[in-house]
C-alpha cells in the first residue's frame, strides 16, 4: 500500500503487482470520448444559408420578405439598388488584395508580423468560412529570414467549396520512393534483451527506494548479471555503434548498482530515483515506398494541384528567450490525413479535411485546420490573407459591420438568447434576407453569365453570394440588434447600442481575439459580488511557472503546439485532443490559494466578460456517439450558476485558446512555490518591462 | 450493466485499492448504455478530504516508440479527472459512481486490450520520469503541465 495517513485528504499510490518486463506493443486501448464537441461559440454568420437551388424558392422568399411586416420593414429593392458592375463578363479572377477595400478592416492585416512572436498576430476574416472568423499570422524565425504562416480552422460548412478548388486524383496512385529517417535498437541489444533486463531492475530499484525498503536479492543479481554481460560484449563487439550501446547501458547499470547499495541515502525526489532508462537506438536514412495521388499534369484548368499525405503539424522550436523559430520543413506527425496544396509563387497550403478524418480515429482539434505558408522572408501578411481566395474562401479582413454581427451572434450564444422567440424570429428573417438579396442581384447580373465556362460560373455564383451577404449585412445587424435589445430588457436596438457594456470591438488576448459579453461587461460589480469572495484558479504543475509567464499566456494544447512549447508530443491521442478540449484551457472556482504554483483571479468578471467560456459543475465525460445527446449535459454559460459552484471542487470553466497572463486578463495573484521562485518571477516581469499586473504592482500580485 | 450492491463508503475504497493495485480501467456509460469514455487508470488516486470527490488519472494512448524517444506519454494528455463519491458503491471487482449527468462510471479490472497501455505507463513512470515529477503526479492537484514532460 502506498503512502496514505491521516491528512485532510488521502492519497493512494500502489506499485504494480505484476512483474512483467516492458511491453513491446504500443497501447491499443480506446481512449475516451471523441465527439465531446465544444459548444459552438463565436459563430458570426450562423445564418449563412445554403446556396439556393430552386429559383421559385428564392422568389418566394422575396415575396415573403416583402409581405412580412417587421417593426422595421426591409425594402429589398432599396437594399440592392446597386449599379451593375462593368467589365468583361466571362472570366472572374480570384479576388486579389485591394488595400483600399481593406480600409474598413476591423483588425488591420499587418504587412509584417513580429518575427519569433510565439503567439502570432490574430485577425478577423470576413464571411463565415473560418471558425470564429479568426486567423493568426505567425512569423517564425528561421534561416533565410522569417517564415510567415497563416493558421486558421475552416468551418465545416465551408469545406465543400474549399475542396472544389483542389484537383485530387483519388483513384490513380503512383509509387514514390521517399527517404525517411528510421530509428531502432541494435540486434545485439534485442538478442540479449539488455534493455528489458535493465527496465525490470530499474522498476524494482525505484519501487523499493520510494518505499524505503531494501532492494531484494534477485534484483541485485539481475544488475550484476547485466553488468557482466556488458563487460563481455565490450570485449567482443567490434563495431563502434555496438560499443556506444554498451557504454550507454553501462551508465545505467552504474546508476542502478549505486542505488541498490543499502548505504544509498539521496532522497527520492532529489536525485535519489534512478535517472531515465531509455533504449539505445541508432538512426539512419532508408528508402521506403509511399503511394501518392497522380502528379500535376492531370490537374484540370482552374484547380490547384494537391497531394494527400499523413497529417502533421508545424514543429517550431522555442528558444530560451521565448521566441519561436521554424526551418520551413520540420513537422511532427499526427493521426489523420491532410492535403498539401501548391498555391504557386512559393505559397503552399496544408488542409486537414473533416471528411477525410474520422473523428473516432483522428485528432478532433486538427479537423478543418488550415495553414497557408509564404516563401521565406517577411512582408507577406496581406498576401497570405489574399491567398485564401485561391481556396474559395473569403479573403479579406472583417469589416466593422461584420464585426458587430459577430459580436451579436457571440452574445446570442453566450447568453442563450436563441430561446427567446424574438431572437429566433430575427435569425430566421436574416437568413431569408441574404437569399432574397442574392436573387435580386442574380436578376441584375444574369446577362454577365452568358458564355461562361463551368469554373467561371462557379466563381460568378460565389461572388454573387458574397456580395449578397455584404449587401444584406447592415440590415441584418439592425434586425438582430433590435431583437436582442428587446430580449435583454432594453427599449430598442439604439438603446442597447449605447448601453454600458455594449462594445462590438474584439479584444486581443494573447495571440487570439475575444468578444465581450455585454450582460457581464455592463455589471462587473454585480458579477463579482455574486461570487462572494470566490475566484477562479489554475494550478500549474510539472514546470516552472516562470516558463509559463515567459510566454505570457496560459495556452491550450493546440496553441502550445503552434507556439512550440509542447516538445515532442506530436501523436499522443488523448481524449481531450480527440474531443476538441485541446483548444481550451480550464480554470476552477476556488478560494485564494495557499500554495503554488497557482494562478488566481479574485474577480471572475475579468475573464467571464469573454463570450467564449462555458462551464461544468463537475467533471464531464463526453459521449463517443455525437448523436447520443449527452455530450454537453450539465454545460452552463450562466455566471450566476458558476458563482454557485463549490470552491475547490471538480468544476471546470473552459476558455477557448487560452488566457493572456500579462495584459488585461492578468491574474490578481500568482502564488509561487518558494521565495526563490518569487524572485525569479519578479525578475522575469522586470525584464519584460512589466511593473504592474491588472493595475496593481507586480510585487503585490506575485506572492 | 450490473447494478452492484450498495455497501459502506469504506468498503468501496477497499475495492478500489485492490483494483488499482492489480490494474484498473474506467468506463463511463450513458443512460442508454452506450459507451462514453474508457481508459486505463494510473496507479494512484486521491479521496478528497473536503469534497465528495475521487481524483483519478485516466491514461492516454502511448506514442509510438519511434516518435517518442522514451517519452511515451505527455502528462497534459493524462490529466487528473474526478468522480463524485456521494453515490459510490462497491462490489467484488467493481466500484461504480452515479454521475450528475445521469451517466454511470465504473472502475473494474483492466481489460486485456488496455493492459499493455497500462504497463507502458508503469514503465514510463518508473524508469523515465524524474522522481519529483512522479510524486507530483501522485498528488493529483494538476490543472495543466508545463516543461519537458507536458
Amino acid at each position: 500500500m502506498g503512502g496514505g495517513g491521516t491528512k485532510t485528504h488521502e492519497n493512494f499510490t500502489v506499485t504494480p503487482s505484476h512483474n512483467a518486463g516492458p511491453s513491446s506493443a504500443a497501447g491499443t486501448g480506446i481512449v475516451g470520448s471523441t465527439a465531446d464537441k465544444e459548444p459552438s461559440v463565436l459563430e458570426p454568420a450562423e445564418a449563412a444559408a445554403a446556396p439556393v437551388t430552386d429559383p421559385d424558392a428564392g422568389l418566394g422568399l422575396l415575396e415573403a420578405a416583402a409581405a412580412h411586416e417587421p417593426e422595421e420593414e426591409v425594402d429589398i429593392d432599396e437594399l440592392v439598388k446597386v449599379e451593375e458592375p462593368e467589365g468583361p463578363k466571362a472570366d472572374v479572377p480570384p479576388v486579389e488584395k485591394t488595400p483600399a477595400e481593406w480600409d474598413d478592416a476591423l483588425t488591420p492585416v499587418p504587412e509584417t508580423v513580429p518575427e519569433g512572436l510565439i503567439t502570432g498576430v490574430p485577425l478577423l476574416v470576413g464571411g463565415a468560412d473560418l471558425v470564429d472568423a479568426t486567423a493568426t499570422l505567425v512569423a517564425y524565425g528561421g534561416p533565410g529570414g522569417p517564415r510567415e504562416v497563416l493558421v486558421a480552422t475552416v468551418d465545416e460548412a465551408a469545406e465543400a467549396k474549399l475542396l472544389e478548388a483542389l484537383a485530387l486524383s483519388e483513384t490513380k496512385l503512383v509509387p514514390v520512393a521517399v527517404q525517411t529517417e528510421i530509428s531502432g535498437r541494435l540486434p545485439t541489444d534485442t538478442d540479449h534483451q539488455l534493455y528489458e533486463q535493465l527496465v525490470t531492475a530499474a522498476k524494482s530499484v525505484n519501487s523499493h527506494l520510494k518505499a524505503a525498503t531494501p532492494v531484494p536479492a534477485h534484483t541485485q543479481a539481475t544488475i550484476a548479471k547485466v553488468a557482466a554481460d556488458l563487460e563481455q560484449l565490450k570485449g567482443e563487439l567490434p563495431a563502434d555503434t555496438d560499443k556506444d550501446m554498451v557504454a550507454h547501458y553501462q551508465t545505467v547499470v552504474a546508476a542502478l548498482a549505486e542505488r541498490a547499495d543499502p548505504a544509498w541515502a539521496v532522497p527520492y525526489t532529489e536525485g535519489g530515483k534512478t535517472p531515465q532508462v531509455t533504449p539505445f537506438e541508432t538512426t539512419g536514412m532508408a528508402t521506403v515506398t509511399h503511394w501518392m495521388p497522380a502528379p500535376a499534369e492531370d490537374t484540370p484548368a482552374g484547380q490547384l494541384t494537391a497531394a494527400v499525405r499523413d497529417a502533421s503539424r508545424i514543429r517550431p522550436i522555442l528558444a530560451a528567450d521565448g521566441t519561436a523559430s521554424w526551418d520551413g520543413t520540420a513537422r511532427t506527425k499526427a493521426k489523420g490525413k491532410e492535403y498539401l496544396v501548391d498555391l504557386g509563387d512559393g505559397y503552399t497550403a496544408v488542409y486537414r479535411p473533416y471528411g477525410a478524418n474520422d473523428p473516432a480515429t483522428s485528432e478532433h482539434s486538427l479537423r478543418g485546420a488550415l495553414e497557408v505558408t509564404g516563401p521565406a522572408g517577411g512582408g507577406h501578411g496581406p498576401e497570405l490573407v489574399s491567398r485564401l481566395g485561391q481556396l474559395n474562401l473569403v479573403n479579406r479582413p472583417m469589416t466593422s459591420a461584420e464585426g458587430e454581427w459577430a459580436y451579436l451572434r457571440a452574445n446570442v450564444d453566450a447568453q442563450r438568447l436563441t430561446t427567446k422567440a424574438a431572437v429566433k424570429a430575427a435569425l430566421a428573417e436574416t437568413d431569408g434576407l441574404e437569399d432574397a438579396v442574392e436573387h435580386v442581384l442574380f436578376a441584375q447580373r444574369a446577362s454577365q453569365a452568358a458564355g461562361m465556362t463551368e469554373p467561371e460560373l462557379h466563381r460568378f455564383a460565389r461572388q454573387l453570394r458574397l456580395d449578397a451577404e455584404a449587401t444584406a449585412l447592415p440590415t441584418k445587424v439592425t434586425i438582430l440588434r433590435e431583437a436582442v435589445a428587446k430580449a435583454t430588457g432594453h427599449a430598442d436596438g439604439a438603446a442597447l447600442a449605447v448601453s454600458a457594456g455594449y462594445d462590438p470591438a474584439p479584444r486581443p488576448s494573447g495571440g487570439w481575439l475575444t468578444w465581450g459579453r455585454f450582460d457581464i461587461d455592463g455589471d462587473r460589480a454585480g458579477v463579482r459580488t455574486g461570487f462572494g469572495g470566490k475566484g477562479l484558479t489554475h494550478r500549474v504543475t510539472g514546470g516552472n511557472i516562470v516558463d509559463v509567464l515567459r510566454t505570457g499566456v496560459l495556452a491550450s494544447t493546440e496553441r502550445r503546439s503552434l507556439m512550440g512549447v509542447a516538445p515532442g508530443k506530436g501523436m499522443s491521442e488523448a481524449a481531450d485532443k480527440k474531443s476538441g478540449g485541446a483548444r481550451s484551457v480550464f480554470l476552477r472556482v476556488g478560494n485564494t490559494p495557499t500554495s503554488g504554483p497557482t494562478l488566481f483571479w479574485s474577480d471572475p468578471s475579468v475573464l467571464l466578460r469573454r463570450a467564449d467560456w462555458y462551464a461544468y459543475p463537475t467533471d464531464h465525460f463526453g459521449s463517443l456517439n455525437p448523436a447520443s445527446g449527452h455530450s454537453v449535459s450539465g454545460l452552463t454559460r450562466d455566471h450566476a450558476t458558476v458563482a454557485k459552484f463549490t470552491a475547490g471542487g471538480s468544476n471546470e470553466v473552459m476558455f477557448r485558446h487560452g488566457i493572456d497572463l500579462l495584459g488585461a486578463e492578468a491574474p490578481s495573484r500568482i502564488r509561487c512555490t518558494s521565495a526563490t521562485q518569487r524572485k525569479e518571477v519578479l525578475a522575469l516581469l522586470a525584464g519584460k518591462g512589466i511593473t504592474s499586473l491588472g493595475g496593481r504592482p507586480a510585487s503585490e500580485v506575485v506572492q | 450493466m450490473t447494478k452492484p450492491a450498495t455497501v459502506g463508503s469504506e468498503a468501496w475504497e477497499a475495492v478500489l485499492l485492490r483494483l488499482v493495485e492489480t490494474g484498473a480501467e474506467l468506463a463511463v456509460t450513458d443512460p442508454d448504455g452506450s459507451l462514453a469514455f474508457r481508459a486505463p487508470l494510473a496507479r494512484h488516486y486521491r479521496v478528497d478530504g473536503e469534497h465528495p470527490v475521487l481524483w483519478i488519472r485516466p491514461l492516454a494512448e502511448a506514442d509510438p516508440p519511434e516518435h517518442a524517444r522514451g517519452r511515451r506519454f505527455g502528462l497534459n494528455s493524462c490529466r487528473r479527472r474526478s468522480l463524485p463519491t456521494d453515490r459510490a458503491a462497491g462490489d467484488v471487482d467493481l466500484v461504480s459512481f452515479e454521475l450528475p449527468t445521469g451517466q454511470v462510471a465504473e472502475i473494474h479490472p483492466v481489460s486485456p486490450g488496455l493492459r499493455a497501455q497500462l504497463e507502458l505507463w508503469d514503465d514510463f513512470v518508473l524508469t523515465v520520469l524524474p522522481g519529483d515529477i512522479e510524486v507530483a503526479l501522485e498528488d493529483l492537484t494538476d490543472d495543466s503541465w508545463h516543461g519537458p514532460w507536458a
